[in-house]
């Protein structure tokens, strides 16, 4: 399956560098909620991850020319949008000096009870897990974070994350253990 | 296959499997080998327990829904980077990455400087240098001029010698002929 994906992927940016549009529409509609949902999880704010991602595919777009399927384009793409997201949470960092996480606003504070089917204290149960996770994944050190993003909600093997990360794969068991043990220490009492 | 023994994961630095098998992505023969290891070991039998938990949690960490006009000002903003000259695509990567790094902002003033004072060092070094006489050429110009000097002084000596000598030649003549 992921030959075949490769392989479709693949087939469709050579497409687009030999100038058809309609196969970026279809790379788009492929790749267009894993890479938002990937930075929104990362910078834990969704107008910025939207434009992360845009930024994400009209790099893709402007390289169209020079392409070639030396690697999965997946890695490709989401190297590209882990190196947009860090670079914009140390910019943020930068800019704001060391800053608490209660005066930080991201969306999931803001989020509202919209469900339904549930009662509004089931409801107000599951924001407040949401947020628990939330923080606690805001606390990882980023290269933790982006490496459990991509192995727990994009379902990538370690290969392919550290070749997103540009690390060796046994640094990415060892970033995932880190990270997970954190998340473990952190979130002890949700289990 | 069930009579392989595993070694602990946890004290071989392979938890790895342990995460695998939380994610329910361990192939079936490792998964077994395992879960006869848990049997009889606490550590990884805990630690296995914990890791789902977390797995199980992390799934309502949900993200939000996209826009809908993404779609919309992507398209815009590849029409406008398409209507953008050539060199300016090119330039534009460069630009952003360089205004990305704010380490780079006072390397760059450096760098600027130091390639104007290259050229103005290139440029000084093509203007012809001052001639500068060897000192050792000024020593025998004036050796000349002081040996032409001599030799005029000596010449006259010599010539008042012989105006001298006519005299007093002329002087003694005179007194003979007195």
């Amino acid at each position: 399956m992921a030959v075949a994906t490769l392989e479709r992927d693949a087939e469709l940016m050579l497409r687009v560098r030999d100038g058809d549009t309609e196969s970026f529409t279809l790379l788009l509609e492929r790749h267009r909620s894993p890479v938002i949902h990937f930075v929104y999880r990362m910078v834990q704010n969704q107008s910025v991850a939207e434009e992360l991602a845009q930024e994400v595919f009209l790099r893709v777009y402007r390289s169209r020319a020079n392409y070639e399927p030396t690697a999965k384009f997946t890695t490709w793409l989401f190297r590209i949008a882990s190196h947009l997201a860090l670079n914009w949470i140390r910019d943020r960092r930068h800019e704001r000096g060391q800053e608490s996480l209660d005066q930080d606003t991201p969306d999931g504070l803001a989020r509202q009870v919209s469900d339904r089917g549930i009662s509004k204290e089931q409801a107000m149960v599951r924001e407040s897990k949401f947020e628990e996770i939330r923080r606690a994944i805001h606390c990882l050190p980023e290269k933790q974070k982006a490496a459990v993003l991509m192995h727990k909600y994009e379902e990538m093997e370690y290969s392919q994350i550290a070749a997103v990360l540009e690390c060796s794969e046994s640094a990415v068991k060892s970033l995932l253990f880190r990270a997970y043990e954190s998340l473990r220490a952190r979130l002890a009492h949700m289990a | 296959m069930h009579n392989t023994k595993m070694t602990c994961p946890l004290q071989t630095d392979n938890a790895d499997v342990l995460l695998d098998y939380c994610a329910r992505s361990l192939d079936a023969e490792r998964k077994a080998m395992l879960e006869l290891h848990m049997k009889s070991c606490g550590d990884c039998r805990e630690m296995a327990a914990a890791q789902s938990e977390i797995w199980s949690a992390l799934d309502s960490y949900d993200a939000e829904p996209i826009s809908a006009d993404f779609d919309r000002k992507l398209y815009a903003r590849m029409g406008e980077m398409d209507r953008v000259p050539a060199w300016e695509r090119f330039w534009a990567p460069v630009r952003e990455y360089l205004q990305g790094q704010p380490a780079w902002k006072p390397v760059l003033s450096i760098a600027a400087a130091s390639a104007v004072l290259l050229v103005v060092i290139a440029v000084r070094s093509d203007l012809p240098e001052p001639v500068m006489e060897p000192s050792s050429t000024i020593i025998d110009v004036r050796d000349v001029e002081q040996a032409e000097h001599v030799l005029e002084d000596l010449e006259m000596l010599r010539q008042f010698d012989e105006g001298s000598s006519t005299d007093s030649s002329g002087a003694n003549a005179q007194k003979e002929v007195l």
